[in-house]
């Protein structure tokens, strides 16, 4: 499904929307950790990745057509970035597929390490286990389309096909599991 | 939560879905980036479909990550983009692509007309040396000459242009064929 709203996002960080670069940060963040976890263990590491990966993003951004999707290409640079960062750990030559002039461009990220915490980390594994939780407490309804548009990526005419019933049934019922989900993770977030 | 609030929030889920209702989602996108609770939950929706996703509690981003990548981001200078040339390389595609068509279709006319150039004139030596041999019986030495000379005409002509027709290999075959009695 195309991410007509990432296409919006990345316009305007382009005309100079720094604030838009914000929700794209909230949006990808725990992918993007996850993804950088597969190639890096410790948790401190991964944050401090993650974040060199989004800088580079920013940085990049002007450079950016739209020739792919957002995702696919911020994912393209966390895996470029982790592969770095492995590389320069062991002292070994750096992989060929590695954008050289990304990595160039990013130079602070010593200011970005030594934040984070280990109940930071505790309090994000805490919240992971909250919305399971939440999500298997939900009626099957809601589950099952909150499941179709999140795990499987079905649109919500998709959904209404499979569900039998019109959109706005499926907009109602994806909206009111995530309000649900959301009251009971509302007070870990804070 | 007020009507009006849940209202944002319910568009909010549909915007983060890419299922747009048709209203001013500018605005939504506005409000969004401006207003801190309605960002909290953006980032909380979010979060709820990376769990769902990754069927674990899996590793979180931590709760401030979003605030210092947005410190950094702030220290940096503001993204001015060029304009989107995206669909320029297709529009060269397609125009190199007419151009070849166009060319290749020039050189086929070109040669097709020299092919049938010479065929023509071909057909005519042949007819004139088959008529001057006619002739020849009939009116003698002052006949054959003349179509000896038109016949010369027509090998010095082929000569200089069949390479057009890409058959010059053709050339001596045709030089014997075309020779006259006394050649």
């Amino acid at each position: 499904m195309v991410e007509v709203i990432d296409e919006e996002l990345v316009r305007r960080v382009q005309k100079g929307d720094k604030k838009a670069f914000d929700l794209l940060v909230l949006k990808y963040q725990g992918r993007i950790i996850q993804l950088i976890n597969r190639y890096v263990r410790d948790a401190h590491e991964a944050q401090d990745i993650a974040q060199e990966t989004f800088i580079k993003a920013y940085r990049a951004m002007a450079s950016f057509r739209g020739d792919s999707a957002f995702y696919t290409w911020i994912y393209r640079i966390a895996i470029n970035t982790a592969k770095n960062h492995l590389a320069s750990r062991s002292r070994r030559p750096t992989d060929d597929e590695i954008e050289v002039e990304v990595a160039e461009q990013f130079e602070g990220e010593s200011s970005l390490r030594d934040q984070e915490t280990p109940e930071g980390i505790l309090l994000s594994e805490e919240l992971g286990r909250t919305i399971q939780l939440a999500l298997d407490e939900l009626p099957g309804e809601l589950r099952t389309a909150i499941t179709l548009r999140e795990m499987d990526g079905l649109s919500y005419d998709e959904i209404a096909d499979v569900m039998d019933c019109p959109v706005g049934t499926v907009r109602s019922r994806i909206f009111r599991a995530r309000e649900a989900i959301d009251k009971k993770i509302k007070s870990l977030t804070g | 939560m007020t009507d009006q609030e849940k209202d944002l929030r319910m568009r909010m889920s549909m915007l983060m879905d890419s299922d747009f209702d048709g209203r001013d989602n500018h605005r939504l996108i506005d409000a969004i980036e401006s207003d801190a609770e309605l960002k909290a939950t953006w980032a909380r929706y979010s979060q709820i479909g990376d769990v769902i996703r990754s069927s674990a509690s899996g590793q979180m981003a931590d709760k401030n990550f979003a605030t210092k990548v947005s410190a950094v981001i702030a220290q940096e200078p503001t993204i001015l983009a060029p304009k989107k040339l995206k669909a320029l390389p297709n529009k060269r595609l397609s125009m190199a692509t007419i151009g070849l068509a166009a060319s290749l279709a020039m050189v086929a006319v070109i040669v097709g007309k020299s092919v049938n150039d010479h065929a023509e004139v071909f057909h005519t030596a042949s007819y004139s040396q088959t008529h001057s041999n006619l002739m020849a019986a009939k009116y003698g030495n002052q006949v054959e000459n003349q179509a000896d000379s038109q016949f010369n005409d027509y090998l010095v002509m082929h000569n200089e242009t069949a390479y057009m027709a890409g058959s010059a290999a053709m050339l001596p075959y045709v030089r014997v064929v075309g020779s006259g009695p006394g050649r």
